[in-house]
């Protein structure tokens, strides 16, 4: 009987062991999955990047959709559209940014759509 | 007390015995070589039958549907960076099941389906400028066409026109901006197929034509405009390459075909050996199976990404290393 006991120790300790390994092999979980944006400043104007915690997601140098490199003219005009960049990626929609999206923010571009 | 005790030792082998298996199952599966890395950061911009090319370290693409609406948005991934950034929208129509290639620098896309039609018009970008110019148009409307960039030219040909699947091909010359048909393809008709490019020659296949999988291969010799029948796709009993709505890349010399469609979405990876006309099987796409996806490679390093699985349009991107070892945590 001792040793049957002795045999359930054994069992119990290996689950434990098991149960403790498949916790510990866990992938790590980031905890800052939060999107937000930096302005990247381009001398003769400016752009914006869109973070995902510590990770660059989206580069914007140029305004979204438009042809040529239109930078934006304004630091305010290049947060509030990464504003709504973030927005939409907070929504689980598409980041992208159509001339209607450009044109109700009122940026200024220099060529018309 | 024997019998109870030989139950126990039975009890101990088995959960040893399981948890063997599970801890070995992430990289022992199977013999097939190639890993795939999630990159996916790009939530939302879920879209299939894209189109687009890689120049330099970036892959551009753009165009397709997302399920409801035809997209005329076109976006670049910097392979060094790992991000995206959203480039001048497609001046055309907004479409899917267009052609992307390169020729020398420059980006081309056109043909297509907007829901309607099929297309013609053709535009080639500048990615120094960030500009799209309209080019010549195809002279027949397609979708679900191949095309391709060699020897300073761009190619398209097979694809869907609306009633007939075709076979035809056309060579557009960028220095006088001019389609003209090329002839001697002697595949058959057949829409959806793919292409990946070796050593500056071409290889075609899969595809589909009135419910039929294509089985032949072929290669395309730009310099002397060319086709070559190769070994068929189901020359050896293993093989299951056939299929369409295919990606086709290249990386280190060999050519690839993966996901695509076979009766439903599928997520395996054929590797082809140019030097010995074989194909060998690899790890299956590690994401959802999909079909109408699209890849971005630099020779060097590949991407497969974007498409959809049934109604799901997707938005991942992941690497494919063809030659490491499959590891299910990265």
């Amino acid at each position: 009987m001792i040793s049957t006991a002795k045999y359930w120790v054994v069992i119990v300790l290996f689950l434990a062991l098991g149960f403790g390994y498949s916790i510990y092999n866990q992938p790590l979980t980031n905890n800052d999955h939060t999107f937000h944006s930096q302005i990247v400043d381009l001398n003769d104007g400016y752009g914006y990047q869109i973070m995902k915690g510590e990770k660059i997601v989206i580069l914007q140098k140029f305004i979204p959709g438009f042809p040529g490199k239109q930078k934006f003219v304004t630091k305010k005009e290049a947060l509030k559209t990464a504003g709504l960049v973030i927005s939409k990626l907070e929504d689980g929609k598409s980041p992208v940014l159509l001339p209607s999206d450009l044109a109700e923010l009122n940026i200024s571009t220099a060529v018309s759509h | 007390m024997n019998k109870r005790k030989s139950y126990v030792y039975k009890i101990t082998g088995m959960a040893l015995m399981a948890m063997v298996i599970t801890s070995c199952s992430s990289d022992d599966d199977d013999d097939d070589l190639g890993n795939w890395v999630d990159k996916s950061v790009f939530d939302g911009s879920a879209r299939s039958s894209v189109s687009g090319f890689t120049i330099d370290n970036v892959g551009y693409m753009g165009v397709g549907y997302d399920g409801d609406d035809y997209l005329a948005s076109f976006w670049a991934y910097d392979i060094e960076g790992d991000y995206w950034s959203q480039k001048a929208d497609f001046p055309g129509v907004a479409r899917n099941a267009a052609v992307g290639f390169e020729v020398d620098g420059t980006g081309y896309i056109g043909s297509g389906y907007d829901g309607v039609d099929e297309l013609t018009d053709f535009y080639s970008y500048n990615t120094a400028t960030n500009t799209w110019t309209e080019i010549a148009s195809l002279p027949t409307a397609r979708r679900s066409a191949v095309g391709f960039g060699a020897n300073g030219f761009g190619f398209v040909g097979t694809g869907y026109d609306g009633e007939n699947d075709r076979k035809d091909f056309w060579k557009y010359n960028p220095a006088n901006d001019t389609w003209v048909e090329l002839v001697g393809f002697g595949g058959n008709k057949r829409r959806s197929a793919t292409t990946f490019t070796i050593d500056g020659l071409v290889y075609l296949g899969t595809g589909v034509s009135n419910g039929v999988y294509l089985d032949d291969f072929w290669v395309f010799d730009p310099t002397t405009e060319s086709w070559t029948k190769k070994l068929d796709l189901d020359e050896e009993d293993e093989y299951a390459v056939e299929r369409s709505n295919a990606v086709g890349f290249t990386v280190n010399g060999y050519g690839y075909i993966a996901c695509g469609e076979l009766g439903g979405a599928t997520n395996t990876v054929w590797e082809y050996d140019p030097s010995s006309d074989e194909w060998d099987q690899k790890t299956s796409f590690e994401g959802a199976t999909r079909q109408d996806a699209i890849a971005f490679s630099n020779g060097s390093r590949v991407f497969i990404g974007m498409g959809r699985t049934g109604t799901l349009y997707l938005d991942d991107l992941d690497e494919f290393f063809p030659l490491d070892e499959y590891e299910e945590e990265d």
